[in-house]
């Protein structure tokens, strides 16, 4: 892999590779380069996933010509994707490098942060969300019973922030989560659940479902839970599997393909 | 009504009947109406509920002015009543208006007097006039509407007392086709009336639609005639969701008075005799000239034909026998409303060439003062609340809302008014915009989509920018559909008006710039179409650029002999080429197609591909008159052997007197072959009457051979039928086969064996054919490019889709750019005539103006805010969205933009703004809303 | 412009007999492209037969 990534530097294949290197003891993001191409003997990869492609993105957003080649897993591929339809990253523009992910048929080893999911918390099961659970599990419960356990979820929130900044798709020079009129300011936590679904809203058919956000988040919010429940939603009625393929055009709800059946509103439906 | 004069130079006179209420003082209030003691049979409702003698025809009646109906009226009867003049608040009503002749001075003039529906009452076997659940058509449409005599509801006319239903809602109902059309025996209406197999299949459709139990609809008919645009789909979608279709002609409908049964007799199509009963049986009545429109027609010296439709030629479907008189609508045969509104804008192109040296000389210019700077000035808001009538104020308390907008912040000025929208209250609006110096307006009233265009008149002739005004839906969206609650009405009214106050507060006056419009044109593909809209609009003085990708004009044309009157297309096609040729203003490019587009309406720069080179034209509107093509077919041993011959090959055998027609003893000709499967669920439209065409010119040249036609439906509409009888009558033998059967043809030496299953007679019939000719179905050519660069779309079939498909059937939603002829759909000749005259009529309207006007609400993308990410390019409806490369950021252009706000919403930012619908205005809305 | 046409100064004006939607689509597009119209009318109200349909393939739009 080393050999690899030496060879594109040299050769100009990349202008830049984005990989990892330890220090201090933490494998943390690095940009390796040319003029310091020895340093690629440092290239290591473990357990640590950062958004690299949304490096990429700041790179390529000061330089749009940057030729940049990165280590990408299943997720960070998906992020690829999505990230070339909606015109942040230009495929050609991009070399990636498989490494392992979730063990599979195909990969007897995975090193993804996911493979060990802690273990949740009694009070955590009885009154919010197990964050291990899939989104059918909690049809099971009532709308009443469901909207109360997300309360109780996004009331934690601190609003760091934290799950927007690492989010490897989140790109808009304007975010609708600072946004004065969606999402009041001032108050701790947020304004719950808008500030919560007005993201849930701006992933659907961006997600690519890699979880970074919920390793992100300090009170352990089951979001990539909440953002699951969207990306079924949008590929049920759309058909749009986000991420599955660089070629899809932009999500986009106007056409005659699409008619959306408004559903009317049951008494169920509204929480007291 | 008479006419004297020539050609360009007529004067009519008109004979003006007595309105007796005058329509400038009349406001509508409709206390004439209610105070009228006379009962009348309401006429918009079929006669199924009164009207009063004192009327508006219904409510949204253009003009909405009363009228009173003499024949009718107590006073003008009997000298005596008066009540609906005591009782006017605004003295309008006029007992001594008379009948006035006017004499007017025009250069054309246009004949669309329409139909009137045939009276069964005039046949005594359908029980119709004795049994009230027997209704025509319109009568039923009535019963449907929710502005209908039973509101909407679906209820048999016996059970109704008053407009209470008494007795249960139909269970079933059955459709009867052809009530007074294809029928030469009851009545003379030997003519399908083209429209009515549609209007049932529609009718049974929104039946069901409208049933709160089930609901069983059958439609007895003798052939499905859904030949137009998508009718096929609908039919099959309409089996499919359990309406029964069932190949049979009633003979008579069997009713004992007394019960509400209505028992049928048929034979199907095995020969088996059933009995069936319903509740509920529509006429499907044809359409017929009305014989007010006839004398018409002898006052002008306008010929009609032996139905008394205007006697028309295939080449000129819309002039008439008398030089400066042209006709559209069903007044030239029947058609539906795409077709009529086709030939209106037909008839218009027709009628305004001769003129075109005159235009603009009897039109007028409005003045309008110059607009106050009003962006400095605090806002002060007026509010016009608007009673309706009784629409609004007969349930919500208007003087309420009135009292409530006078506590808004920045209102200044609070006025009710029983019509917001009568000419007076415009006149007063204007003066009340000056003295109280308001600068923005808020009209609580009806829909913007309607009436927002008037009080911004007012707004620009009291000299404030027109996007200044905001309305407050209280009737559609509160008095319409909370009649029932006045007082949550009212708040609601209330919350409405706070809404649009607080959005008025924010509105800013919005910049419209003209630009000016390229005279020329460009027309793509020379065939019938083309050719005839280039010429339509160079007769009119605009250059045009005609292309086509061939090397010589005319298109499919050239394949053709007759239209359907027998007309020879080809004299006519070559005078149409050589007249093209010979028009100086005509510019030719043959073997040359259309690489690139760039621009928008009035200013379009479009790059063309020939063999010597490109060339770039500048062109102010685009029609695309591309055509189709023949289905090549595979199947029924076609190219395989020389007995097996397309439509349009048997075209040329018939034209070079082939020796295979007059030798011939058995000819077979198979209908729909391509056409209504599967793969190409539509119709073609103008297969039947071709074989039925060219299989009596078989029979004229060779009487003694064996014709036949397996078909599924023949679908001779119109005046067409007239060929289907004669081909009857010439011998020419019809079977009809079930799709799920179709003939098997195999080959036998030189001729080929035709086996197909009959019916009637139950059995399998073999033919051995000398010439088997395949009515091949019409398809879209493979080739989409073209739809690609003027950024229009296609539909499942590969034809253009026209903006509308009843009310804009040339246009598209890309302004500028329109359709006529086959790439629209499969149609004969003068379908294609027409539509192509209707093409250049709507590509007059732009030429015709030196500018168009851009801005106003549009989208506008602010850059510091956009991150590329192409989201509104996809969403955007007109392309009037691209990426700047350079900046990485969307930019609208305001030319084609229309102000959707589809951008608006797609953006997970908030880059795009909407002009008019700032996302500060919406919020500030939306505030007021849930503020209350 | 001189017209040969019609022989005469051909009037910049046009009229149009029946008020439904034939009637009333051909005499916009005239007034459009720049031409006075007139528009006769028998019944009190324009709109014609159209008016009386409830829903219309294949829109379902009303009619109004």
């Amino acid at each position: 892999m080393k050999a690899t990534v030496k060879q594109w530097l040299e050769e100009g294949t990349v202008d830049v590779f984005l990989g990892y290197r330890m220090v201090a003891g933490h494998p943390l993001p690095f940009c390796f380069t040319r003029e310091k191409i020895a340093v690629v003997d440092d290239l290591v990869v473990g357990p640590a996933r950062y958004a690299l492609e949304k490096i990429a993105t700041h790179m390529a957003a000061l330089r749009p010509e940057i030729k940049i080649g990165l280590l990408a897993r299943d997720c960070n591929q998906r992020a690829v994707n999505v990230l070339c339809i909606w015109n942040q990253l230009k495929a050609d523009n991009i070399r990636t490098i498989d490494i392992n992910c979730c063990p599979s048929d195909l990969k007897a080893h995975g090193d993804c942060s996911y493979l060990e999911p802690e273990a949740t918390g009694v009070w955590k099961r009885e009154v919010g969300i197990d964050n291990t659970q899939r989104p059918e599990a909690l049809e099971a419960w009532g709308q009443a019973e469901r909207f109360g356990r997300w309360m109780a979820e996004f009331q934690k929130c601190i609003k760091c922030y934290g799950c927007r900044n690492i989010c490897p798709v989140c790109f808009c020079k304007e975010c609708s989560l600072e946004h004065k009129e969606l999402v009041g300011t001032g108050t701790l936590p947020p304004e719950v659940p808008i500030f919560h679904l007005v993201r849930a809203v701006h992933m659907a058919g961006r997600c690519i479902d890699c979880g970074l956000c919920e390793d992100a988040c300090p009170v352990d919010i089951p979001l990539r839970l909440l953002y699951r429940k969207v990306n079924a939603i949008v590929a049920e009625t759309f058909d749009y599997a986000t991420g599955s393929s660089p070629d899809q055009p932009p999500f986009s709800i106007i056409g005659e393909k699409v008619a959306l059946t408004p559903r009317p509103l049951e008494a169920d439906d509204v929480p007291n | 009504m008479s006419l004297s004069g020539e050609a360009g130079n007529l004067t009519v006179t008109v004979r003006r009947h007595p309105r007796y209420v005058d329509v400038e003082k009349c406001i509508a209030c409709g206390l004439c109406a209610e105070k009228c003691p006379k009962k009348v049979d309401d006429a918009y409702n079929e006669n199924l509920i009164p009207r009063k003698a004192v009327y508006v025809p219904y409510s949204q009646a253009v003009p909405l002015k009363y009228a009173i109906d003499a024949q009718h009226c107590i006073y003008l009867q009997k000298g005596k009543c008066g009540a609906c003049e005591k009782h006017c608040p605004s003295g309008a009503i006029n007992f001594k208006d008379t009948e006035k002749t006017v004499e007017i001075n025009v250069g054309s003039v246009i004949l669309a007097p329409g139909f009137r529906s045939f009276d069964p009452g005039r046949l005594d076997h359908y029980a119709y006039g004795t049994c009230p659940d027997v209704v025509t058509a319109l009568e039923f449409e009535r019963i449907l509407s929710a502005t209908g005599p039973y509101g909407g509801h679906l209820l048999r006319p016996s059970s109704m007392k008053g407009k209470k239903a008494t007795g249960a809602a139909p269970r079933k109902i059955a459709w009867l086709q052809c009530v007074g059309s294809r029928d030469q025996n009851r009545c003379a209406n030997g003519y399908c009336s083209s429209v009515c197999c549609m209007f049932a299949v529609k009718q049974a459709v929104m039946a069901k639609d409208h049933a709160h139990d089930p609901l069983e609809c059958a439609i007895f008919y003798m052939d499905l005639r859904t030949q137009g645009k998508d009718f096929d789909r609908y039919a099959e979608k309409a089996r499919s969701n359990g309406v029964r279709f069932v190949a049979a002609r009633i003979h008579t409908v069997d009713w004992r008075p007394g019960t509400a049964d209505l028992g049928l007799r048929y034979v199907d199509e095995g020969g088996q005799l059933h009995e069936e009963s319903f509740d509920m049986v529509v006429l499907s009545t044809g359409l017929e000239v009305n014989p007010a429109a006839v004398d018409l027609a002898e006052n002008l010296g306008v010929d009609l034909d032996r139905h008394h439709f205007v006697a028309t030629d295939s080449f000129h479907p819309v002039a008439t026998s008398r030089p400066g008189v042209f006709a559209c609508g069903v007044f030239t045969g029947p058609k539906d409303i795409p077709q009529s509104v086709m030939e209106a804008s037909a008839a218009a192109c027709a009628a305004t060439e001769p003129l075109a040296a005159a235009r603009h000389t009897c039109t007028r210019q409005v003045r309008v003062p110059d607009e106050r700077d009003v962006r400095r000035e605090a806002p002060r808001i007026g509010v016009f609340v608007c009673n309706c009538g009784i629409n609004i104020g007969g349930v919500v308390r208007v003087p309420e809302v009135a009292a409530y907008a006078r506590t808004l912040p920045a209102v200044v000025y609070v006025e009710e008014n029983l019509f917001t929208c009568s000419q007076d209250t415009q006149d007063k609006m204007a003066g009340v915009i000056r003295d109280q110096r308001l600068n923005r307006v808020v009209v609580a009233a009806c829909t913007p989509r309607t009436h927002e265009p008037l009080f911004q008149e007012t707004l620009v002739a009291a000299g404030l920018n027109k996007y200044l005004v905001e309305m407050a839906n209280i009737r559609n969206q509160d008095s319409w559909v909370h009649a029932d609650n006045p007082d949550a009405a009212t708040v609601k009214a209330k919350d409405l008006v706070r809404m649009a106050a607080a959005k008025a507060f924010l509105a800013s006056p919005l910049q419209e710039t003209d630009l000016p419009v390229d005279r020329g044109a460009l027309v793509v593909g020379g065939g019938i179409a083309g050719l005839t809209a280039a010429l339509a609009l160079s007769r009119q003085g605009y250059p045009v650029h005609l292309v086509d990708r061939d090397k010589a004009l005319g298109g499919q044309a050239r394949r053709l002999n007759t239209a359907f009157q027998g007309e020879p297309v080809g004299a006519f096609l070559e005078e149409k080429i050589r007249q093209v040729q010979a028009d100086e203003r005509i510019h030719v490019h043959l073997e040359t197609t259309v690489a690139g587009v760039e621009g928008f309406v009035g200013n379009f720069e479009t790059t063309l591909h020939a063999k010597d080179g490109s060339t770039t034209v500048r062109h102010g509107v685009a029609l695309l008159a591309t055509g189709a093509e023949e289905y090549r077919p595979s199947e029924y041993l076609y190219r395989q052997h020389p007995a097996v011959v397309t439509q349009l090959e048997m075209d040329a055998l018939l034209r070079q007197d082939d020796v295979h027609i007059d030798q011939a003893n058995d000819v077979v000709f198979i209908q729909c072959v391509g056409s209504r499967n599967a793969q190409r669920p539509y119709c073609s439209k103008v297969c039947c009457t071709h074989s039925i065409k060219n299989a009596l010119a078989v029979k004229a040249r060779n009487p003694e051979a064996n014709v036949y036609i397996l078909y599924r439906d023949i679908r001779t509409y119109g005046t067409r039928e007239d060929l289907y009888r004669q081909a009857r009558e010439a011998g020419i033998l019809f079977f009809r086969c079930a799709p799920e059967d179709p003939p098997r043809v195999q080959s036998a030496g030189g001729r080929v064996e035709v086996v197909f299953a009959d019916p009637i007679l139950g059995r399998r019939m073999a033919v051995e054919a000398d010439l088997l000719c395949l009515a091949t179905a019409i398809v879209a050519p493979a080739e989409t490019e073209l739809a690609r660069l003027f950024k229009v779309p296609l539909d499942a079939d590969g034809w253009l889709l026209e903006a509308h498909q009843k009310l804009r059937p040339v246009e598209f939603a890309t302004e500028g750019v329109f359709l006529c002829g086959m790439c629209h759909y499969p149609k004969p000749i003068e379908e294609s005539i027409a539509q192509a005259q209707a093409a250049a009529a709507k590509a007059l309207t732009v030429l015709a103006s030196d500018t168009i006007r851009v801005g106003g609400v549009v989208s506008y993308i602010d850059p510091r805010y956009c991150s590329g990410c192409l989201g509104c390019i996809q969403v955007c409806p007109y392309a009037a969205i691209t990426y700047d490369p350079e900046a990485r950021v969307a930019v609208v252009n305001q030319a084609l933009c229309k102000g959707c706000g589809a951008c608006a919403a797609a953006c997970p930012s908030e880059a795009p703004v909407l002009l008019g619908f700032s996302n500060p205005q919406l919020y500030a809305q939306i505030r007021s809303a849930v503020a209350a | 412009m001189k017209d040969t046409r019609t022989g005469g100064a051909a009037r910049g004006a046009a009229m149009v007999v029946g008020g439904g939607i034939a009637g009333m689509q051909a005499a916009l597009d005239m007034a459009n492209a720049g031409f006075y119209v007139y528009l006769v009318e028998r019944s009190p109200a324009i709109g014609g037969a159209m008016a009386q349909l409830d829903k219309t393939f294949p829109t379902n739009d009303c009619s109004m």
